[in-house]
């Protein structure tokens, strides 16, 4: 039984249809999938030297994401988000609902944005503004460090002479 | 001997009327079912017969387009592409965008190949093919085996030796029936180059579904799927539905006629 083993010429459907034309493969030793193709061929006909379409990628961004900088830029990240739980709002999902019912009431967008962080400050539903609690705001390790040291509590002093002289 | 056969095709026939009729949108063909009297089914040629409860006429013959819905391929996280530097450029289709460099799939073309690849499967399950699934990421080995298993076909999912397909009689010892369709889970290796599969089953003539991610080449493949292949959700929920779908294919195989 002859075969055609040339992937990059055609696809599989052309070079049987073509062996089977020609009398090289008899119709009892047609493949199984020859008529499942032929009833439901696939939308892209598969080539080997098929050129990739010139498509640009374009970017995915919303209206909110400007929000959501704003939001991240005064009050820092949790740290921790569960992608899986859809349960629980995060304080920048919580910040963004409130943005979207407040927005009728301000024109200007940095109005809009002073206020909605008042209200959720007061109501305590975002972190502490990252800005307004240590004096070099920033995310540098040196502003995380010294702020790590101020918050950490004083390590009690071992003295080991005492430790040795217990026994 | 036509009128035994003739009944025996009464019973057959009216399942696939009552069966298949409610799925698909053949009008035509559920009109003349539905205006003939079970009697006189009996007298219809066995030829006829045939040929109105032929699978192949019918746009989805054994419902694979309701084994899933484009929640489920998101809840799986399908629509996770790599990051935009590894991207194949015959990928470029099917990517919906990138956000902040990471590519997201377009589900809606995703979802619509998937169920041609199911579609597929299903006849050739249908037919009585051997399915072959493929996949070397070790990671997701005992999944992919487990739903060959259940589907009761043949998996693949080791280290791959470069003649099983091409010089099979040597390797093997003697005459070899190939698969009749090979599903690759991934199209990579583990050394992110294409699977030697790939080559080998277009070289043979077999069929391929394969699912191909942000960075692989989908072109020799003959019912690609665009989607993530890396998170092991995405690959439980790819292996379950082929898994369904050849069950389904198996289950309608028309009664043996003695």
């Amino acid at each position: 039984m002859a075969s055609s083993r040339l992937e990059r010429i055609g696809n599989i459907y052309s070079r049987v249809r073509g062996l089977l034309r020609s009398g090289a493969m008899k119709p009892e030793d047609k493949p199984i999938w020859y008529e499942v193709y032929e009833a439901f061929p696939p939308k892209v006909e598969p080539q080997y030297g098929r050129k990739a379409s010139e498509i640009t990628i374009h970017p995915i961004f919303y209206p909110e994401d400007i929000v959501r900088a704003k939001f991240y830029e005064r009050f820092g990240s949790p740290g921790l988000i569960s992608l899986a739980n859809n349960e629980y709002p995060t304080p920048c999902q919580k910040f963004l609902d409130r943005y979207k019912e407040m927005e009728k009431d301000f024109s200007d967008e940095n109005e809009l944005f002073e206020a909605v962080a008042k209200v959720m400050e007061e109501e305590k539903s975002v972190p502490e503004s990252v800005s307004s609690n240590q004096p070099d705001s920033g995310t540098s390790m040196a502003s995380m460090f010294s702020s790590a040291v101020s918050k950490s509590q004083p390590q009690p002093k071992i003295n080991v002479g005492d430790l040795l002289t217990e026994k | 001997m036509i009128r035994t056969i003739a009944n025996r095709f009464k019973w057959n026939a009216a399942r696939y009327f009552t069966q298949t009729c409610s799925i698909n949108s053949d009008a035509s063909l559920c009109q003349n079912a539905a205006s003939l009297k079970v009697d006189q089914l009996a007298d219809i040629k066995e030829s006829e017969l045939k040929e109105i409860s032929d699978p192949l006429k019918f746009p989805d013959y054994f419902g694979v387009r309701k084994l899933f819905r484009i929640k489920d391929l998101f809840d799986a996280r399908i629509h996770y592409g790599h990051k935009d530097g590894t991207l194949d450029p015959n990928m470029k289709p099917y990517i919906f965008g990138s956000r902040l460099g990471h590519l997201i799939f377009d589900l809606d073309k995703t979802a619509e190949m998937l169920q041609d690849a199911l579609n597929f499967t299903a006849h050739i399950a249908y037919r009585g093919g051997i399915i072959l699934f493929v996949s070397h990421c070790p990671q997701h080995t005992l999944t992919v085996e487990n739903a060959a298993k259940q589907a009761g076909e043949y998996a693949h999912a080791r280290e791959w030796d470069f003649h099983i397909f091409t010089n099979s009689e040597k390797v093997y010892n003697g005459v070899t029936r190939l698969p009749d369709l090979v599903i690759l889970l991934s199209t990579l290796n583990p050394q992110m180059q294409e699977h030697t599969a790939v080559k080998d089953a277009a070289k043979m003539c077999i069929p391929t579904i394969g699912i191909v991610d942000s960075n692989s080449n989908p072109n020799l493949i003959t019912y690609p799927i665009p989607g993530n292949d890396d998170s092991p959700a995405a690959v439980q929920l790819y292996c379950n539905l082929f898994r369904d779908a050849i069950l389904l294919g198996k289950s309608k195989k028309p009664m043996e006629v003695y």
